[in-house]
Order: structure tokens, then sequence, then C-alpha cells
């Protein structure tokens, strides 16, 4: 424990500067970011503790304790102190890369993300192999209305492959003008969980520089992570406002439904419930996906921990590159939390909760279906 | 003898000779404004016979000095530079009085509060104070000998509230001799204490030492307590109010012997507000057995015969006839000379902490609905069990931050009920395991340290973490924290949950506050006139606050509160007679046509169209000054306020300092008190900024802004207190009036700005005056061309106005 010897005040007033860290000088100590975390039952992490130790200016001790976060948002939501964990983490994280020091796992995803614009070990002109050997068409576009902005997921893991498929069908039914970007690049937000800042603004401003391109008046993301990150980071790290706006398929699709545009033909029978993922439910779209599921299905129940308390799956914060073990037994919590509502389908809106818990489902040998909700309105759809 | 005119200006008289006094305030002035420099410098003003400074000007020696000058050089006006008006305007008013001149000759330049904490800079500090002082000699100048008037008090008072803070005030008030009325809004008297089990620290019978002061009261021949009754509207003023309340129908009249065999065949159940929703009643009940008045009522939102025009079964089965399903809504006036608010507490709503599932299990209760299981055995709610495992969780919805499901101050009493539970649990339940959760424990009351010793030594577990979850598992709770000593984990099934929830005001102060022109926090809980030295007198005369509705406190607490507020309603009542305040409007009759247009304006209806033309009611009129600069006809001025008096000032303060000069009115009581507490904080402003202290904004009109920015202003401020006679849409309308009118000269409308605020919004007037003024540095000064020429629009305008006068 020699490093919570070592005081560094010069250390706190800089964090604490910062617009995101000034109300960590509120945070009394109640521990309800440690009760919490996901992370707490396993014994890994302790928010609380670290607010400490970066009160005291334990620098070489605070750093040494930021790899195992899921950046979920669970604690900062919790907080009745208003303290920004998620963003005072992110910004230490940020100091620690600029430091040099970089937890291993990420360090590689950074590399990966910086050679070829994605975390999947994947060349970049692999990007819509979703489409391959599907007949599915798309029209490449010099302008049109909406972008689609598919996600790294999306594109590249098997899995979640279904959703960009099924997205593209339903915007082509129903007429939606639409294409995708010439050439997308990840949304940059893994950067930000590396502490590499400076490559993040270099992706957004790739990424708004294509969708300005096309000329388009909205975005569409399947992915919840692309969807905030475009929305609520990119304006800051870009320091501009965007003449786009950012719009998540649920919120686009639930609209579409309301509006008569999408009309439902048959109902789902099993009991349907619903994992919130953590960057759409901690921005509050929390009704839209329900909006759809209450539409096409008969049973939808709601599980513990949903809505804006949603708990991760476990793949927050590139987890899976950090502690692989620890990320699937998070995800088993949250497959069991599923069947402990007899639920038969596990609906979700992000390829990468589709990936880590259609994964998990096939370990737990039970028969829970893990599907997207596009997936889910696409075989109801008239 | 001294004549003026009918604008206030002195046709012949005495020479005015004046006496500026300026204060070290022990170094709380002089040693930031270099008081000798500004001593020399407004010596040479005009008029001015004699400048002095004095280390505190306030002590005995500092008013004994100002008393021998008025008498040593002839004085007849006296300018006291010093700390803000609001702190010692009445001391120094009893200094002039007692050296036998007019308590109304004397003028403040509050050069602490608005000089020297707020400016650091020290050349710029000394130059303010001089440009203060100057128009405070301005003014002074045109200063007039005014008298108050007394008027005999009504000695009757109002009790708002019936609970423990609202029993004691009016026990105390009718054991001196008083009329009270008790006016309340449920069907008891009692308050929540009535609801409690036993009391920290001492672990008495809350009820047993409650109902005696109950009965006491209802028996009381000075006491007439009027239950199921609000307050609908007030008229009057302070030692003088007309209360109209209204009393809601019981259905049940006084022939009722509360023998309760209407309760027995009432067939309609409803949970009981009394038990929180832990037990059912009936739709004829009584609230609880010892409430007072023991009458039963009629809940005809359940009553059958109410809602289905059916049953009617109470009314076949009393024997006293008691039943009057035809009782109507009362209204009912009530004079009284005084009013004192308790009206207590609520709890936060719990459901709107979602992580502690409240609503969601049965089990999961607050810590008043434990109270109640108490009373009724200690059951689960569930399932009728013993509970045995019971998480006690503080601080619940208490202590957040920018929170809109919880608040931001200590409820102040959780920490202390929920050892007292404990123990209490664990005397109905001697297996039984309490847990309580908590982030500090704070036991700072008398016996209440010695009290959490006891828990401690029974072994009662304290964990220190705030609960971040309960979650519901069946028959049981599952509560999530972290042991923050430990800085572990906890996931641990209870039996039983209770949340100390957080505490804020009744529901309905608010409403109450706008009636009686009252303040409310921003923590929901009603201000006091001082925080330390007056901590139970409203804002406005004659009203006193007792009990929760000034903070969360416990039952020892509300009853000093109570004794006090009743001691201070008697020394204002004893008196038996009130002064009202000089000043209120005039009517220049000459000038006069009686086109009525004050008679709508006046906010208080204070105006009236006599046979001898128009009339201000000095009673009801509250010196505001709206009617004075919409008068079309210029006839209408205010006393101690006149146009005179107030454009010498404005001109003064504007003649000196570098620009861009910024003159702020800022409405004397809320506005002006908001920018004393910046300067109480040491919150600082740019010093090019000076404050002129108006009644209202309404006070201020077209004509004073232009004479503003002719003698030198080059931004206006305009800034109301929150709640305030000029309200903030009449504001707003008038200032785009305004507005408009400048654009005739060339000025632009962004160089004048209105907003309002409320007393404790300091940090945000700050980033008003501050705001505001880099606004007006980036304008940059007015130009000399405009000015003139606004110059000569004002001089026009004034001979024009002796025109019409020499007509006439």
């Amino acid at each position: 424990m020699e490093s919570l010897s070592i005081v560094d005040k010069t250390f706190v007033n800089e964090l604490l500067s910062k617009e995101d860290c000034k109300e960590v000088r509120y945070c009394i100590q109640c521990g309800v970011c440690t009760g919490a975390c996901p992370l707490s039952p396993f014994g890994s992490q302790n928010p609380r503790r670290l607010i400490a130790m970066i009160r005291e200016g334990l620098k070489t001790a605070v750093l040494e304790a930021l790899d195992l976060c899921l950046l979920c948002g669970q604690c900062q939501m919790l907080c009745p102190r208003g303290v920004k964990l998620k963003e005072v983490l992110l910004n230490l994280r940020q100091l620690s890369f600029n430091m040099g020091k970089v937890n291993e796992g990420l360090s590689f995803v950074n590399e990966l993300l910086s050679e070829q614009f994605n975390p999947y070990m994947q060349p970049p002109e692999a990007r819509r192999q979703w489409i391959e050997g599907t007949g599915i068409t798309i029209e490449t576009k010099e302008k049109s209305r909406i972008v689609y902005f598919v996600g790294c997921t999306a594109s590249y893991m098997e899995v979640s492959q279904e959703i960009p498929r099924t997205i593209t069908k339903i915007l082509t039914r129903i007429n939606e003008d639409w294409t995708l970007l010439e050439e997308e690049w990840c949304c940059g937000m893994p950067f930000l969980f590396i502490g590499n800042v400076e490559k993040a603004k270099e992706f957004a401003a790739h990424n708004v520089e294509e969708i300005r391109k096309k000329g388009a008046e909205a975005v569409i993301t399947g992915c919840p992570t692309c969807w905030h990150t475009i929305k609520y980071r990119y304006p800051k790290l870009l320091n501009t406002t965007l003449d786009f706006e950012v719009v998540h398929i649920t919120e686009y699709l639930a609209n579409k439904i309301s509006q008569g545009e999408i009309k439902i033909k048959n109902k789902i029978t099993e009991r349907v419930t619903f994992h919130d993922p953590c960057d759409l439910a901690r921005y509050s779209v929390i009704k839209p996906p329900r909006e759809i599921l209450r539409r096409i299905a008969e049973d939808f129940v709601e599980m513990q921990f949903h809505g804006k308390d949603t708990i991760c799956c476990g793949g927050g914060g590139l987890m899976e590159a950090i502690n692989s073990k620890l990320r699937s037994n998070i995800t088993m919590k949250r497959i069991k939390l599923a069947r402990g509502v007899g639920a038969k389908i596990l609906a979700t809106s992000c390829g990468g909760c589709k990936y880590y818990l259609s994964q998990a489902a096939a370990e737990d040998k039970n028969r829970l279906i893990v599907k997207d909700v596009v997936e889910l309105l696409y075989d109801c759809m008239e | 003898m001294i004549v003026w005119n009918s604008r206030g200006v002195m046709l012949m008289g005495e020479k005015i000779v004046i006496g500026v006094f300026i204060c070290h305030c022990g170094g709380n002035i002089s040693d930031t404004v270099d008081v000798e420099r500004v001593r020399e410098a407004v010596s040479s003003l005009e008029d001015v016979k004699v400048a002095k400074t004095y280390i505190y000007l306030c002590s005995d020696p500092g008013q004994e000095m100002m008393k021998e000058c008025i008498k040593e050089y002839n004085l007849n006006r006296v300018v006291v530079a010093a700390c803000s008006p609001r702190m010692h305007l009445e001391t120094f008013r009893q200094t002039i009085e007692n050296a036998g001149l007019n308590r109304y000759l004397i003028e403040m330049a509050n050069i602490r509060e608005q000089c020297s904490w707020v400016h650091s800079d020290k050349e710029e500090a000394t130059l303010k104070a001089i440009d203060l002082i100057r128009a405070a000699v301005a003014r002074a100048r045109f200063l007039e000998p005014l008298r108050p008037e007394s008027i005999p008090l009504n000695r009757n008072v109002l009790v708002v509230g019936g609970g423990i803070a609202g029993l004691i005030t009016a026990l105390e008030l009718a054991d001196k001799g008083y009329k009270v009325y008790i006016v309340e809004k449920s069907p008891t008297i009692g308050g929540h204490m009535a609801q409690l089990s036993k009391t920290y620290p001492t672990l008495d019978c809350s009820q047993c030492i409650l109902t005696p002061k109950m009965v006491s009261a209802a028996q009381h021949p000075n006491i007439e307590i009027l239950t199921m009754t609000t307050v609908e509207a007030i008229e009057g003023f302070p030692g003088n109010y007309r209360v109209l309340v209204r009393k809601r129908p019981r259905f049940v009249n006084d022939n009722c012997k509360a023998c309760g065999e209407c309760e027995k065949v009432c067939p309609v159940k409803v949970p009981s507000e009394f038990d929180c929703g832990l037990v059912m009643r009936k739709a004829i009940y009584k609230p609880f057995p010892q409430a007072i008045p023991k009458t039963y009522l009629i809940d005809s939102e359940h009553c059958l015969h109410f809602t289905k025009g059916v049953c009617g079964l109470c009314q076949k089965f009393c024997k006293g006839n008691a039943i009057d399903f035809g009782q109507k809504e009362e209204l009912i006036e009530l004079d009284v000379g005084s009013i004192i608010v308790c009206t207590g507490y609520d709890q936060i709503d719990p459901s709107k902490l979602e992580e502690y599932s409240y609503g969601i299990h049965p089990d999961i209760i607050t810590n008043l609905q434990f109270e109640r299981l108490v009373a009724h055995g200690l059951r689960k709610p569930s399932n009728n069990g013993v509970p045995r495992k019971v998480a006690f969780v503080l601080c619940a919805g208490s202590r957040m931050r920018n929170s809109d499901r919880g608040v931001e101050h200590c409820c102040n009493i959780g920490c202390m009920v929920a050892i007292k539970q404990a123990m209490l649990l664990k005397m109905i339940v001697p297996d039984a395991e309490p847990c309580i959760f908590y982030t500090d424990l704070r036991a700072g009351d008398k016996g209440c340290e010695e009290f959490y010793n006891k828990a401690l030594e029974q072994g009662i577990r304290f964990i220190r973490g705030r609960v971040s979850r309960i979650i519901p598992n069946g028959e049981n709770l599952i509560v999530h924290a972290e042991n923050t000593l430990l800085g572990t984990f906890m996931e641990e099934e209870f039996d039983l949950v209770v949340l100390s929830l957080g505490i804020i005001s009744s529901l309905g102060t608010e409403e109450l506050a706008k009636k009686l022109h009252l303040q409310i926090g921003s923590n929901s809980f009603l201000v006091e006139r001082h925080y330390k030295l007056r901590p139970v007198d409203g804002l406005r005369e004659g009203i006193f606050i007792a009990g929760c509705a000034l903070g969360p406190k416990d039952i020892r607490e509300s009853t000093i509160e109570a004794m006090a507020a009743a001691s201070r309603a008697s020394s204002f009542l004893g008196k038996g007679e009130i002064t009202v305040p000089p000043e209120v409007a005039k009517i220049i009759h000459e000038r006069c046509s009686e086109c009525g247009i004050c008679i709508n304006i006046c906010p208080v209806n204070a105006i009236q169209k006599t046979d001898k033309g128009m009339d201000v009611n000095p009673i009801s009129c509250i010196g505001c000054g709206i009617c004075v600069p919409r008068c079309p006809e210029n006839a209408i001025d205010l006393k101690n306020c006149t146009e005179s008096q107030l454009i010498a000032q404005i001109r003064a303060i504007c003649a000196g300092g570098r620009a861009p000069r910024i003159l702020a009115f800022l409405e004397k009581e809320i506005a002006y008190g908001c920018a004393d507490l910046a300067g109480q904080n040491r919150v600082s402003y740019p010093s090019n900024l000076r404050i002129i202290a108006i009644p209202s904004t309404g006070r201020i009109g077209i004509r004073h802004i232009l004479e503003a920015f002719a003698s030198g202003a080059d931004g206006v401020l305009l800034v109301e207190g929150h709640g305030a006679a000029f309200g903030e849409d009449a504001l707003r309308q008038y200032i785009s009036e305004v507005k408009r009118e400048l654009t005739k000269y060339n000025i632009e409308f962004l160089r004048v700005m209105t907003a309002s605020t409320t007393l404790p919004e300091y940090n945000r007037l700050q980033n008003i005056f501050e705001t505001f003024t880099s606004r007006i540095m980036r304008m940059g000064p007015i130009p000399n061309e405009v000015r003139a020429k606004i110059e000569a629009a004002l001089k026009r305008e004034k001979l024009r106005e002796r025109g019409h006068e020499l007509q006439r």
C-alpha cells in the first residue's frame, strides 16, 4: 500500500477544476455508488474509495484503480450528491493515458482502432460484410434525408449482424430516403474509454464530415453507444453544434408506428422482457422500445433493474478486453434475472448487449432467445 | 418655519445644514475605504457643515458624538455613511430623534455591504464611497420631517395549525389573556405528534404528554378551535388583520356523543390517514380515540350518501340525531392583531426514490408508518408476521444535491427516530435484529448522544453506508449497500425496511405564505426575519412562525419556538397600538384631474375618490410608489421618496465614478437585502455599479431613467423582489414601453435590464450584476451628444410643467 502515502494536491485541484468533476467536492462518502455498482458483488471496484483517494490527492493509488469499470453510469445516476462518477473516471483515464499508463487490454484496442477504425481485429474493407450473401441491395446515394450509422459491433459481430440487415429491410419497406456512409469509422467512444481524447476527436471529425457530405437531416443508429456518442459527446469534442438530428432506431420506429406508417400484422405470444442498454436508458430513451414491444408482444413483462436503473450486460466499458471472466459473470446475472420473470424472449436494442447476452444464454443451456427489438418488430410487420 | 412647494422644493425657511458621519466599522470599512480621504472629499459638498469619522458610529460613544455635533453645529440633516440601512437605520433615527431632530431627516450611505465588503481595490472602493455619500447628501438636502401615525391594534391572535407548536403557542397566549383562534385544516388538533408512539430521547409516550395539552386548549376560555378550516384570504395590516377562513362541513353536529354506533354500521372502508394507510377506517369516523373535537365526521368523498345517494345507515342508527347531511361550508371572518404560523411538515414522496421500491412491497414503510405500526402491535403489513430483521434506512431523500427526487437539507430527526424505533423494536420483539444504515450520525441535541450510547450498549447494529437499493424478493427484502467502514459490499435480507424520509414544509405552506406575504426559502420552509436574532419573526410585522414550518425539528425545539413566538406576539400586541409609517403616497390636489388611473393601478386599493378629490388611505398604502410615475398629471408624490429626493440622488450618483456607469434600482426590502447578503458573503461585483434603494421598481418611470442617462449613467438595471408589490409581469411590460421610448433618443434598449430575485439568491444577483456590467462594457459609454439631447428634452418638460403650474 505504498501508493497510499504519495500525495499530490495539484492533481486534485486540476481534476476538480474540470467541468464534470467539480461535484467530487460534495461527496459525503455514503457509499451508494459502491452499493449500486454491478461489479461490487464480485468485490472488484469501490467508487466511493476512489473518490476518497482523489480528494486526498493519492494520484498514484487512483491511477492504479481505474481499470475495473463498466462505465455503465449506475453509480452516477444514484449518487445523491450529483457526483458524475462516470465522467470523473473518463477524465482520470485521459490523465492516465497522457502519462502513458494504459491497461494492456485497452492499449491493444487502442492500436486496433487506430489502424483499422474498428475494435474487432477486422479490416476496414470488411465493414459491409453483413450485407454479403443476404440478397439485400443498398443503393449508394450522393444525398439523402437519412444516414444509417451502422456501428462496429453490428457491422462485424456475426450475432449482431442481423440487426443492420433488419433495419435496412425496414427502412426500404417503408420507402425511407436513406443511405450508408461511404466510409464509416468507429464512433470513437472506445477511445474515450481508453483516455485517448485526441483520437476520439479525429474520429468524430471524420464521421461528422461524412454525414454532412450526405446532407442528411438525421442520423439513425441501431447502437446506443454510437447514438449517445454522436448526440452528446461530438458537440463537446468538436466544440460545435450538429446540424443534423441524432435518432436511435427505437425512437424512429416507435414514431413510425404511432403515425401508422408501420402496421402490425401478428403478435408474439411468448413472454417477452426487455434489457435496457445503459447508453439508452441513462440518457432517457426508455419509452420508445417499450412502445414497440407493447404493440407486438401480448405478454410483455418488466424484469428487475429496468428503465433508467438498468444493470449493465457486462460488456460496458470494453470490459471484455479488460477482464473477460468478470464480464461473463455479470452477463450471466442478467440472464438469470430475465429467467426469473419467466421470459422466453429477452429483447434488447443494442448489438453489444445482444452479443454478450445471447452468448450467456447459450452457455446457460436454457432456451432463452435473445433478440433485438427491430428483429422482433420486423417479424410482426405487415 | 420651512415652506415647501408641492414638488417638495423648499421655498423659504432656514438654511439646510448637513453633518456627514463616516464609520470605520472596526476595520470592516476602513481597511478597504480610506475614510479620511472620504471625509475630506465630502466636507466640501453643498450644505455640508461638518464631516466626521468614528470607529463605531453605532456604539454609545459614537452616537453621543453625533448628538453633540448636531447641537454644536445646529445640524438639521444628517448623513451616516456606514453599514446597510437594513442594519442600523432605526438605530440612527433614534439617535437624531434624541438630539431633537425629526427621525426622517437622516439618510444612510451603505459603504459597507455595497462597498468595502464587495470591492477589494482600495482606490475603487474609496471613490465609490465618495459617490455614494455625494448621492446621500444630495438626497438629504430634500428630506422632509415626517410623523408616523399611531393606530390602536386588535388583541386577538390567529394561530394557523393545531399541532404541538400551535397548541403550545395558543396556550401561552391564552394564559396571558389574549383571545386565540386555532385554525386547523384536518378534523382534529394534535398534528403529527399524535401519531407518534414514544419520543426520543426520554422514551415517554407521545400521546400521554400531548393529549392533556389538547384538552387544555379545547377547554380554555380564551381559545376557540376551528378544525377542518383553512385560511382563504387576508387583508388589513399589522395589528389589524381581517382573515377570511373556510370551514368545511363535518356533516355531524354537536349532538354527537361519540358513542361510535354510526361507525359500526357504516359499510364503507377507506385507508386511514391517521394510520398512514396501514389500517382502514369507515366513511364516518373519528381520526383516533382522543381526537379533539370528539365529534365524528363524514368523509363526503367516500360516503355512499354523497357519492351514490344511497345508504344513510348512520343517520338511522344515530340516537342523538347528530347526522346532518345538509351541513354547508362556512366562510368566517376573524379580526386579529397578530398571526402565528405553525403549519408543520410533511414527508417527501417516497415513490420518487425508485431504487427503494416503496409501494412495490408492503413491508417497505416510512418511519411515520412505523410509528403507527407500533401502535397496532408491530406486525409486518404484508402477512401480519413478527418482523425480526429490520433495516432502518437513513437519509432517504435527504441530503441530495441537484435532485428532483429529494431535498438538500438534513431531516434533523431521522437519526434519533431510527435509534428510538430500533429500541422499541427490541422492546416489543426481544430477539429482533435492528440494523441502522446511516451516513453521518447526528446526535447533537440535549440527551441525544447519551441516547445513542444506550443503543450501542443494547447491541443495535449500525452500518455506515447509505442504502443503494431495496429489492423485493418474495416475502423478504434484499438491501444493497456498502459497509463503508469496511469497504465491503453488502447484500442482506430483511423482513421489514423503514425509510427515514426527508422532511418538507406541509402541503399548502406556499399558498399560505403568498397570502401572508411571507417568503419561502429554497428548502420549502418559511424564512424568518433574522436567522439568529429574530428566529421566529416572519418577514412581515405582526406575523410569527414556530415549529416545522421554519425547518425540520423535534418536539422539544418546536415547543421552544412556540413559546418564543407567543412571547414575541405578546410583545407586539402588548403595546396596544401600532405605528403606521408615514412613507405613503400623497395627492397634489391642485394638479389632480381625478382621472382615476391611480385607483386602478394601486395594488392594495389604497386610493379612493371622495367628494374632496382623490384620497390615499395611509393604513392600506404600502408606499410602493407605483402610482407616482403613472399619474399623467404628475399629481402624486411619495413621502420620503419624493421626486426631488429621487432625482437629486440619481443625478449625484451618476456624476461620479468612471464609465461605463451602471445605476441599479433595487427594491428596498428583498432585492436590496439580497445585495446586502452578497456583501455579507463577500461576493464581489464591479465597482462601477451603484445602487439606489426604492420602495418598488414601479416607483421608477421613464423620467428617472432619462435623468440617469442624461447625468452620466450608461446602463440602468431594475431589480424587483420576488413576490413584491410590482409583479414581474407588470415590470416587464412597463419596461418594454420604456425601452420603446428610449429608442427615440437613440439609446439601445439593451441598456435597460430588469430582473427579480428572492432574498437568498445573492449569487444569482451577483451574476446579474456582472453580466449586465459586461454587456454595458461591450456597448461602451453613451455619446455626449445623446446625453445633451436628453438633457434638453428634460429641460423642455420642466418648462412645460412650470407653465402649467403658472396657468393654474
